[in-house]
């Protein structure tokens, strides 16, 4: 009896404020204040706008062939049975749910956020509860690491999720425990069964963080270690026996430690970011009891923080408002720092061409171009809106270049994801096809390979084949009414013969059937010679590889089927060609203007003046002739 | 209990009362109007169409969806016996009660099933199509399927692939093993002996626990240390025969069915059971022929397989020039159990015959027929839109001294490959994509007495529009009598344990010449 009042008294002690600072709380929240937005409130508003316009949360949904953990997601019950049949599942299927919104940026940032902000009042919450308010600014940690993670373009969205449910039964918990040892074990099976269902490993955190708060913060070892023990067999008995997975998976699904995850090269961004959010709490509380154990009497710890000044700020600023003041600016320093640090221009520039390109826009890609240093993918991407704009021969090297990118031919990289609509452009529909299924394996069902799979079964005359691709689409949040339409068009039209682009593409298609590696390029305009796209590319990758002699058998052959003009480009290599071979520079019916020829003369004097080597003069050519593919043909690589 | 209680239960009591009643008032009402539907000329097309097949007693409930217009729906079921079923629907939807649907069709085993199927429009008419007549067949079907799920491509080993087990007389599938437990692979054929789950054979390969072959047995798991390709267990269940291939993947530039194969090189092993060990016979591992799928016959005394004269040298490139004129002979070869002795190859029907290339033959549990499918070249009928399967009575009178085979009335214009026999020899299972294209589904068909082979049905589902949106293809499936034994967990934590059972392969003038089985790596493609 005189322990329980004992420890009933110190569960008292606990709920109430444990630090000086916090005393004075009921009164200055009384007092009037002149309004001052809440410190929170302005992070979260500029945390959503760096994720909507910043970041851009939609190319994460979009994937560019980098986000390969972004999940599928099916209305139905069918696809729902699938996902509960192991723990976590509910999770993972919320998830997935939830991640769809990332359809839209707006949308998206608005999930993020959301997000952030419940693991910021999770924390806070937890930190309440154990009593250190004075440390209330590490609230912050939480979405400061999100936005860290995702500005790399990392996807940690899952086990974020976990980690969140595991952080919210422990609020519940903490408001639901009791004085009595059999109720809390009670409460705490009765939280921590569901949420071992639903968030699987993940929900070991709720465990640790009990079994470390008993122990050390309430001092009820027994409890404490009666829920370790607890926690730590219910993934073997549930998980294992039950669930049917095995040991490890039963321990680890959905947390950064999951193969499953770690299979994916998007989580594995900055993936000790994301341990160290499910380290934060538990090595926290830890610290905090271990402290109290040190230095018995809570009393210390404010205290202590009290002597190095840190309370001081917290104490003034308690409400968090806006102002000059020092947890502000610390937090505007560190989400600065998080920001700068961590920001990916590369890969933003790689998942923004990527987007651009697939959904034709051809003029922000360009733009993009312009502005970004050579990236094998981003030049992909140039090179495939310059062909659709018919402007490959006469702009291509106003861009960086190297001739791998042109058709995506570097081995050591395949990015298969880049490939399946340049290869839908040429005619090649069976490489494109087996792109686009390599990038479902790679990446899971993208809506884009889902619905790029149905068009190819479209034009392959496969309309039962299409069909069931626009069927799953149709379940796909935001897809719906494209597949629908697309659906309609199929009934209406099985063969799609009154379907003009898919009639363009039959148009060029391949149609000649060979296993082995032969000149593509040179089949399809062999087959078709109007095949536009063939011949800027076949042509684009003899410039690029220096084969004039290849260029001017492209060009002699094909040209005109296909242009009334000669490019610019075309122009400069014709130019070299002759000038190299010796020959007159005008043909009957290939005259090249007066100003590139005037303009190759200049570039040919600058070139063959003595110095050439020297980097101010190849720096000074480079400024005035950069763009031209005499540039390249001499001085590029 | 208190007064308000007493109110609000009976408050209750009189809802549902009203609801029943209604609902039965609502439907009596509703069959005095469709009594007098106007007829239609014609049947009601229904997906997936199931109409004129012959249906196995212990079947699920063949669910379908009415695809016909109209705002509501009513299929009534009956038979000679029992109460007819009667089911309404406003979306089209005809999802069969299990028990009911049960009692009929075991009540009326040999008797026709009749469908009638009504319609009603806006205007609130009633129309009535002919009706569609099943046959329900005297023979049970073996309860459970084994089937492997996968999807369309696995080139890459990083999508989910799974065997499946699916009790056939209701909609249950259970895992039987996923390669989410071994953290990625592939899985490969499984291999039952005489249809039952005592001795099972079952490749794995991964990247991270190597490849090898689980032998489920009596609910004792092994691990042996080789992959088996395509396997068959004599009868005896004392040892199985399997492929060792070397099968590279290669792509068409325009054809229909995007990927191939070829086998480059195989030859057949046999596996002694009781031992653990493998023995080379010299006949069925030629230098120059590539053997491939080992079946045995129903008393085990012949070896059926099929095999080719090797037209490359080794590293002839993928693939080997003239890959497409290979055409495999079937053949067999006598066995006596007793003595471990093998007789001679005899030739039972050569590509030079067909013209065609024979592959996947498997032999009926009596011994009586041999179904196997035919196409233009090379081994792997599940990627040759041409493939069709044929079916040779080994009992019927010779012509010419040969026996005689045909194509089975079953076939599409699609690819037909697959097929495998009910312990009672009545039934085949098979793929075929003839629904979907790429998509490769299961299909059921009664074989009678006289090997006539029925319309199929499709492997039903709950949902009949299932596979409208399945994005998963079916395949290699295997019909087996019970539920599975070992399943799950208790073969995956074996295939991960260190425990293998080594197994070595004598050295041979044979081809491979290698002392040791080849093994595939982990990141060899799946075929379906």
């Amino acid at each position: 009896m005189a322990r329980r009042k004992q420890r009933e008294k110190r569960s008292q002690e606990s709920r109430r404020p444990a630090d000086g600072a916090s005393v004075e709380l009921p009164e200055q929240a009384a007092s009037p204040h002149r309004f001052r937005p809440a410190r929170s409130l302005v992070f979260f508003v500029l945390f959503y706008l760096c994720f909507a316009f910043g970041i851009d949360i939609r190319l994460i949904y979009h994937c560019g062939g980098l986000v390969d953990n972004f999940p599928s997601f099916y209305w139905g019950w069918d696809s729902l049975r699938g996902f509960l049949v192991v723990p976590g599942g509910a999770v993972e299927y919320l998830s997935a749910f939830a991640a769809q919104s990332f359809f839209y940026s707006w949308l998206g940032a608005a999930v993020v956020t959301a997000k952030a902000w419940a693991l910021f009042a999770c924390t806070d919450s937890i930190l309440k509860g154990v009593g250190v308010r004075s440390l209330r600014g590490l609230r912050y940690f939480g979405p400061l690491v999100l936005l860290a993670v995702y500005s790399r373009y990392g996807f940690p969205f899952l086990t974020v999720t976990a980690l969140l449910l595991a952080m919210a039964g422990l609020c519940l918990y903490l408001k639901l425990r009791t004085t009595t040892d059999a109720r809390t074990v009670g409460w705490f099976l009765v939280i921590g069964l569901p949420l071992y269902m639903a968030a699987g490993g993940a929900s070991l955190v709720f465990v640790v963080l009990c079994g470390l708060y008993e122990v050390l913060i309430e001092r009820r070892a027994r409890i404490g270690l009666i829920q370790l023990a607890c926690g730590a067999a219910v993934p073997l008995v549930l998980g294992n026996l039950v669930y049917g997975v095995r040991v490890l998976d039963a321990y680890c699904r959905l947390t950064p430690l999951s193969w499953e995850l770690l299979n994916r090269t998007a989580f594995r961004i900055m993936l000790n970011a994301v341990r160290s959010l499910y380290l934060f709490l538990p090595v926290l509380i830890a610290a905090v009891g271990i402290w109290r154990l040190i230095f018995t009497g809570r009393g210390r710890l404010a205290s202590f923080v009290g002597k190095i000044g840190v309370g001081r700020f917290f104490r003034k600023d308690y409400h968090g408002e806006v102002g000059w003041n020092v947890p502000t600016l610390a937090l505007a320093g560190a989400a600065a720092v998080v920001v700068l640090l961590t920001r990916s221009p590369a890969r933003r520039d790689i998942l923004r061409a990527d987007y651009f390109s697939r959904h034709g826009m051809w003029e922000q890609l360009l733009d993009l171009g312009r502005r970004s240093p050579y990236r094998y993918t981003v030049c992909h991407a140039v090179d495939r809106a310059l062909c659709r704009l018919d402007r490959l021969g006469d702009e291509m090297f106003h861009f960086p270049q190297q001739p791998v990118a042109l058709l995506l031919t570097d081995r050591t990289a395949e990015p298969v994801w880049q490939k399946f609509d340049t290869c839908m452009d040429l005619g090649l529909i069976n490489q494109a096809e087996n792109a686009l299924l390599m990038s479902t394996e790679i990446y899971g069902d993208r809506p884009l390979l889902l619905h790029r799979l149905a068009t190819i079964h479209r034009i392959k005359g496969n309309p039962e084949t299409a069909r069931v691709f626009l069927e799953a689409l149709a379940k796909v949040p935001f897809w719906r009414a494209t597949a629908r339409r697309d659906l309609a068009r199929l009934k209406e039209d099985p063969g799609s013969s009154g379907d003009e682009q898919i009639q363009q593409w039959r148009r060029v298609m391949l149609k000649a059937d060979f296993v082995r590696n032969v000149d593509v390029l040179g089949q399809l305009l062999a087959e078709d010679p109007s095949n536009r796209a063939a011949y800027q590319y076949a042509v684009a990758f003899s410039l690029l590889s220096k084969d004039l002699d290849g260029f001017m058998r492209m060009f002699v052959t094909y040209h005109q089927r296909n242009f009334s003009r000669i490019p610019r480009h075309f122009e400069e290599a014709l130019l070299v060609f002759r000038t190299l071979r010796k020959q007159p520079l005008d043909v009957p019916g290939q005259t090249i203007s007066a100003e590139a020829k005037t303009r190759f003369q200049e570039f040919m004097q600058a070139f063959q003046q003595p110095g050439r080597e020297k980097i101010a003069t190849r720096l000074a050519i480079r400024e005035k002739f950069g763009a031209t593919y005499y540039y390249y043909y001499f001085l590029g690589r | 209990m208190s007064r308000r209680s007493i109110v609000v239960l009976l408050v209750l009591v009189f809802a549902a009362g009203i609801s029943v009643g209604g609902g039965l008032l609502y439907r009596s009402v509703s069959w005095a109007t469709i009594r007098q539907a106007e007829a239609v000329d014609r049947q009601a097309r229904i997906r997936p169409d199931c109409s004129g097949s012959v249906i196995p007693p212990n079947i699920a409930p063949l669910n379908f969806a009415i695809a016909e217009s109209g705002v509501a729906f009513c299929a009534r079921i009956s038979s000679r016996q029992g109460n007819p079923i009667e089911i309404f629907s406003r979306d089209g939807v005809i999802e069969i009660p299990l028990k009911r649907w049960r009692s009929l069709l075991v009540a009326n085993r040999g008797q026709t099933l009749c469908v009638d199927i009504f319609t009603r429009d806006a205007a609130g008419r009633w129309s009535r199509f002919q009706t569609i007549t099943n046959q329900i067949a005297p023979e049970d079907i073996d309860d459970h399927l084994v089937y492997r799920k996968m999807h369309l491509t696995h080139v890459r080993v990083r999508s989910r692939i799974g065997i499946y087990c699916r009790n056939l007389t209701t909609f249950d599938e259970s895992v039987v093993l996923d390669s989410v437990s071994y953290e990625g692979g592939c899985l490969n054929c499984h291999s039952f002996c005489k249809n039952r789950w005592d001795k099972m054979l079952l490749g794995v390969r991964s990247e991270k626990y190597g490849t090898a072959t689980l032998l489920a047995e009596g609910g004792v798991v092994h691990k042996l240390g080789t992959k088996f390709g395509y396997t068959s267990w004599h009868p005896s269940g004392r040892l199985a025969v399997y492929a060792v291939t070397n099968i590279p993947l290669f792509f068409h530039s325009t054809q229909n069915e995007v990927r191939d194969t070829v086998n480059v090189d195989s030859m057949l092993v046999v596996y002694h059971n009781e031992q653990h060990r493998t023995a080379v016979e010299p006949k069925l591992a030629q230098k120059d022929w590539l053997e491939n799928w080992p079946t045995w016959s129903g008393d085990g005394k012949h070896l059926y397989f099929c095999t080719a004269r090797k037209l490359w040298q080794a590293n002839a490139g993928t693939p080997p020039a003239h890959y497409d004129r290979i055409r495999y002979d079937l053949v067999r070869i006598p066995y006596d159990i007793d003595t471990d002795t093998w007789g001679q190859i005899e030739t039972v029907l050569s590509a030079q015959r067909t013209g065609k290339s024979i592959g996947m033959p498997r032999v009926s549990p009596d011994g009586r027929f041999v179904s196997f499918c035919m196409f233009d070249h090379d081994y792997f009928p599940s990627w040759k839109q041409e493939s069709d399967l044929y079916l040779i009575d080994l009992q019927a009178p010779r012509q010419d001294g040969q026996l005689a085979y045909r194509r089975l009335d079953i076939n599409s214009d699609q690819s037909e490959a697959w097929q495998t026999w009910s312990s009672n020899g009545r039934w085949i299972v098979f793929s075929s994509k003839r629904l979907q294209g790429v998509f490769t589904r299961l299909f059921l068909s009664y074989v009678d007495a006289d090997g006539n082979v029925h319309k199929p049905v499709l492997l039903p589902q709950k949902d009949p529009r299932f596979y409208d949106s399945c994005l998963l293809v079916f395949n290699t499936p295997e019909l087996v009598v019970g539920p599975a034994q070992a399943t799950g967990e208790s073969l995956a934590r074996v295939f991960r344990s260190h425990r293998t059972v080594s197994l070595t392969m004598p050295v041979t003038t044979a081809t491979p010449a290698a002392p040791q089985t080849p093994s595939s790596p982990a990141s060899q493609t799946q075929h379906e």
